[in-house]
């Protein structure tokens, strides 16, 4: 057997709460990959779309528990040594499966998911993003930074939670023309273009990881 | 009268099928009189243990597309099901197959047909027809005994009709009466559709046409068994208006390299292939497609090809197979939007489409076989489900894990 030298563990791996295990097409984290891409590239560097998604992986989990599950149980060998973990959830519920009241601040709920974190992983290995309200409100503001570019009906099922037109919309603001509409999300939305960044600057630090050549 | 949905399956004496009825998710609940829209509905999933009778479900339906559509019924009947040994359980002396149909005003219609078990053959026994309009007693159309048959309407009830005992007073009767042409139009556009046949070339005999072979160019109504019109039915959806968005469903189960679905001609003439134009590779012809791009094309050609008349019922036995589960998954999500138009029902082994499903305590039944080896329909109970879907992705994953029995009920013998 052969060992491919490119096949490295990716650099991040995003925990999403919210699609139905992995499916083909995850409009979500392609919409993600494309934010990454901008950043990158407004930077004055380049990673090539192929390998910025080896490096950025997505593991959707359908659910906050199963996330926070996942960051309990298994970050140790998500992480591997070498990987960071990202888990992306919305904020409207995850105070439910933390066992909070609602109406917590960001930096309590953040606290209390990162309490969750397996001991032995380092603190530096797992960032929380908390996307405001949820999927659908999230595309709501898209469509708001740029009204009338999606097609009405497939909004319309993607607000319904057809998750095929969820997919298509965010899919659609990920291709390569709109990188205008993802600077308006992203200028309008501080928490995802903060993540958004931190994506990009682990994409291109070398060497990786940091950790081992500190 | 407007088109039809079915909402009910009923078959008795077929193999494991002693007596069920089938109720297809969500249809029998969408509230009546609402107009067009019947789209609040999801497909139905049927689960369980081989020999549970999930395939003998998806032949019935297959059976009732030929009442709807073939002549004579019981000849076509034994030429492609075999006669009573192959299709009668054990010791039954009669087949009925039923149907129950509902129309976009709220209309129910009924239709059971009985097949009575005479030595080495089959002949027709009873027919029924009822219609029930919104707040009207239900109406008797159609009655058959033997070899004759009445009608509802006034003028014809005192005439008796002679017909054929290997044949259906349904099809005979249905030129003059509308409601009993707009059943038979409904049996007649019900698909079945099995596994594709993604076979490798090299895997098959010479003349074995599957969709990885080019066709003579033809009109399509309908993708035909196992794919083997495909290359026409994407000439046909290439020249829908929803063509971009068929292709933007290819991409995101395929991939964003898939640049089109292409029907070149082929060079013997009067004939058009299937292939795949990728970025960057250029064409991937039928014959080196992948099994699972094909199977993925075929059943994407059947949810995306507008019909003359919309089918009232689209049947599809282990549309899985070849699929990865992340496609598998993707398909569900077509599925489900699919069965916004129409009354979908899936027999599948798939944990991972299970996993899909958006709401599996409406959408999954379980065929189990109780002690008289007889196929019983089972429900997940919704309020023991919900607290399991909290720690597992689906009723795939309880059912990985060896629960699946935690979240059906006890099945319960008369």
């Amino acid at each position: 057997m052969t060992t491919d030298p490119r096949r490295y563990p990716p650099r991040v791996r995003i925990l999403y709460e919210d699609s139905r295990a992995v499916t083909n097409g995850f409009g979500l984290h392609e919409f993600v990959l494309a934010n990454t891409r901008d950043v990158i590239d407004g930077r004055g560097r380049v990673v090539e779309s192929y390998r910025l998604a080896k490096l950025v992986e997505a593991i959707p989990m359908r659910s906050d528990t199963k996330v926070l599950r996942a960051l309990e149980r298994d970050a140790e060998r998500l992480h591997a040594g070498r990987t960071v973990i990202v888990a992306w959830l919305d904020d409207d519920k995850v105070h439910r499966p933390l066992g909070l009241p609602p109406g917590q601040s960001t930096s309590t709920l953040i606290q209390a998911i990162q309490s969750r974190v397996q001991p032995s992983v380092g603190s530096n290995v797992v960032r929380v993003h908390l996307l405001r309200g949820n999927a659908e409100q999230f595309l709501r503001r898209i469509d708001s930074a740029q009204p009338n570019a999606f097609d009405a009906a497939t909004l319309r099922d993607a607000l319904d939670k057809v998750s095929t037109a969820r997919d298509l919309c965010f899919r659609q603001v990920a291709t390569a023309r709109h990188a205008g509409w993802r600077q308006l999300v992203r200028d309008s939305d501080p928490s995802f273009d903060d993540t958004i960044g931190y994506l990009a600057d682990i994409a291109i630090q070398e060497p990786w990881p940091p950790w081992q050549h500190r | 009268m407007s088109r039809l949905v079915i909402t009910q399956l009923s078959v008795e004496g077929m193999r494991s099928l002693d007596r069920v009825e089938l109720d297809l998710a969500a249809r029998a609940d969408v509230t009546r009189g609402q107009g067009e829209d019947l789209t609040a509905a999801a497909p139905t999933v049927l689960i369980g243990p081989n020999g549970a009778g999930k395939s003998t479900i998806v032949e019935a339906c297959e059976l009732l597309r030929k009442a709807g559509s073939e002549r004579p019924f019981v000849g076509k009947l034994f030429d492609a099901h075999g006669g009573p040994p192959a299709l009668l359980r054990k010791h039954a002396k009669r087949l009925q197959l039923g149907v129950r149909l509902m129309s976009a005003t709220g209309t129910e219609l009924t239709y059971r047909v009985s097949l009575r078990n005479v030595g080495t053959s089959l002949t027709v026994e009873r027919e029924t027809a009822t219609l029930q309009e919104l707040k009207k007693p239900e109406q008797l159309l159609l009655e058959r005994a033997q070899n004759s048959y009445v009608l509802a309407d006034p003028e014809a009830r005192s005439a008796e009709h002679a017909v054929d005992d290997d044949d259906l007073a349904l099809t005979a009767a249905a030129f003059g009466t509308p409601e009993l042409k707009a059943i038979q139009t409904a049996l007649a556009s019900i698909e079945v559709h099995t596994a594709v046949d993604a076979r490798a070339p090299w895997t098959t005999a010479a003349g074995e046409a599957g969709p990885r072979s080019s066709n003579v160019v033809r009109p399509v109504t309908r993708v035909e068994l196992g794919g083997r019109n495909l290359p026409n039915v994407y000439h046909a959806l290439r020249n829908q208006k929803d063509w971009p968005e068929t292709l933007e469903c290819i991409r995101l189960a395929l991939g964003d390299q898939i640049e089109s679905v292409i029907t070149p001609a082929d060079p013997s003439g009067g004939r058009i292939g299937l292939a795949l134009h990728v970025r960057g590779l250029g064409e991937i012809e039928a014959f080196a497609m992948s099994d699972g791009q094909l199977a993925y094309l075929t059943l994407l050609g059947v949810m995306r090809l507008r019909r003359p008349a919309p089918s009232a019922l689209v049947v599809f036995d282990e549309p899985d197979l070849h699929l990865h589960p992340g496609l598998t998954r993707r398909l569900m999500a077509d599925l489900e939007i699919f069965s916004r138009s129409t009354s979908v029902l899936v027999a599948t082994h798939s944990d991972a489409m299970l996993d899909g499903l958006t709401d599996p305590a409406t959408s999954s039944v379980l065929c189990e076989l109780d002690e008289h080896h007889a196929t019983r329909l089972v429900r997940p109970d919704p309020a023991s489900l919900e607290p399991w879907l909290e720690d597992y992705r689906g009723l795939g994953e309880l059912r990985a894990a060896g629960y699946e029995h935690v979240v059906f009920p006890t099945l319960e013998t008369p």
